[in-house]
């Protein structure tokens, strides 16, 4: 508890999780992130800090899937988008 | 966050038809370095791409996100695509390397780059000729579907331009290929090497259009392909000695001077004008020429028989009599007449049938098809 009052350094908090699922609200049957395994480690420290901090976060099996343009949106080919600049 | 480390991840992207197959990449690795919210993201990853087989290395900057439009995610960077096995390929081969930069969006994105192939081969001959491209594309991430801005290539030492699409159109269950390939002043030998078994058997410079359809068919690519062009050899010559002997010899009798060696190692010109569909390929037009003598053919032949039918016409400058010499040519000068025609020394109608290893060759004389013994390529005159 001293360690949050006083805003001291060292209480490092190791997150685990799995299966999670992120979808946008209006495409909710199609998920747009799933990850099998997600890990990270935080300093309690710094979430109750103004700037929170993560310093390494592990993903393994990772699937984005990205939806078709909405109707009325442009096809991407051909591009008529903002200039490509290599 | 300051890193995250990614592995075994799939990016899909769903086409607008929920009946089609999204388009997949597979990435082993991913490592990703944020900036900052709202900022884009420092990344490289490693994929291995399935077809052609190979592996690739990108690093670059991945974001800001869009979360209305995630195909519209800004994308920018590198790749260096390795080892890539070509020979799963119909008719290909070799090991391709690549590398690049692109930019645009998930969805969305204009690539340019070199690729070399070192090794590049076609089954049907086995000859190695090296390859090197420098391309721009632009890659649409939804399907798959490549566009190709003037794709400039060296083939040996022979350069070519091409461009055009590969496309999957949206009732199509295949690809669309459309290519129109340039080439200005290429090496024949070049050519010869990567199409035929052996070694050349002609050198010269060639002048070569086309274009390249193969639709959407289910059938294989040689059953499908629909080629057309124009093709033209200059200063062709055989560099098999008996060969080009038979052609010096051929021009020697078509200029009349049939005892002039002087007329040596004569440069061979051919050209023509071709349709191949169906198998079928169709010569709208098809001319062989050396001094004091022309050919010219129009026909089919036919890939799935391996049938040749061509007609056409055989111009000497020489007149019958002019071709021999001593007696025989005195009494062939009361026929030059009948062969003398078009403002030709001699004028015949010839006939190409047979296959392609035995060709068969002709005249057509007051209607009627007369076999003429050729030891060719060329036709032969014989004294």
């Amino acid at each position: 508890m001293g360690l949050v009052f006083r805003k001291q350094r060292g209480a490092i908090v190791s997150v685990d999780a799995e299966k999670i699922v992120l979808s946008q609200p209006q495409r909710a049957n199609t998920p747009l992130f799933t990850i099998n395994q997600l890990s990270f480690s935080v300093d309690l420290a710094s979430i109750l800090g103004t700037k929170k901090k993560v310093e390494a976060v592990w993903i393994d099996g990772l699937q984005i899937t990205l939806p078709p343009k909405r109707e009325g949106q442009p096809a991407a080919l051909p591009a008529a988008g903002p200039e490509r600049n290599f | 966050m300051q890193d995250v480390e990614i592995r075994n991840a799939t990016l899909v992207i769903l086409p607008r038809d929920p009946t089609r197959q999204p388009f997949q990449y597979e990435i082993a690795r991913l490592h990703l370095t944020p900036i900052g919210a709202g900022q884009p993201m420092n990344y490289d990853a490693d994929l291995n791409i399935p077809k052609p087989p190979g592996h690739v290395l990108s690093k670059g900057r991945f974001g800001p996100w869009n979360a209305d439009e995630p195909g519209d995610t800004p994308l920018n960077g590198t790749y260096h695509f390795e080892n890539a096995d070509l020979g799963v390929f119909n008719g290909i081969a070799g090991i391709l390397h690549s590398t690049g930069r692109f930019a645009g969006t998930l969805a969305s994105l204009e690539a340019k780059g070199q690729a070399d192939v070192p090794d590049f081969r076609l089954n049907i001959s086995g000859n190695r000729v090296p390859l090197h491209t420098e391309f721009e594309a632009l890659i649409d991430g939804t399907n798959g579907n490549v566009e190709l801005h003037p794709v400039h290539a060296r083939l040996g030492t022979t350069d070519f331009t091409t461009d055009g699409a590969i496309v999957k159109h949206d009732l199509d269950p295949r690809r669309t290929i459309s290519l129109k390939v340039q080439m200005p002043d290429g090496n024949l030998p070049d050519l010869l090497r990567l199409g035929m078994k052996g070694s050349p058997f002609m050198s010269g410079r060639v002048n070569f259009q086309a274009r390249i359809d193969i639709p959407p068919l289910a059938s294989k690519v040689k059953q499908k392909i629909i080629l057309d062009g124009t093709f033209n050899v200059r200063d062709g010559r055989f560099l098999h000695s008996t060969i080009q002997s038979q052609i010096d010899n051929l021009s020697r009798h078509a200029q009349g001077q049939p005892q002039n060696q002087e007329i040596d190692s004569v440069a061979s010109g051919l050209r023509g004008s071709f349709h191949l569909e169906n198998q079928l390929m169709t010569f709208r037009s098809l001319a062989f020429g050396v001094p004091g003598a022309a050919v010219a053919l129009a026909g089919t032949y036919n890939l799935r028989d391996d049938q040749l039918d061509f007609h056409g016409t055989l111009r000497l400058v020489a007149k019958v009599s002019q071709m021999v010499t001593g007696w025989k040519s005195m009494a062939l000068k009361l026929i030059d007449p009948l062969f003398e025609k078009e403002g030709a020394g001699t004028f015949l109608r010839i006939v190409v049938q047979g296959d392609a290893q035995h060709p068969r060759f002709g005249v057509e004389f007051l209607g009627k098809t007369k076999s003429l013994t050729v030891t060719a390529p060329a036709p032969g005159i014989k004294h």
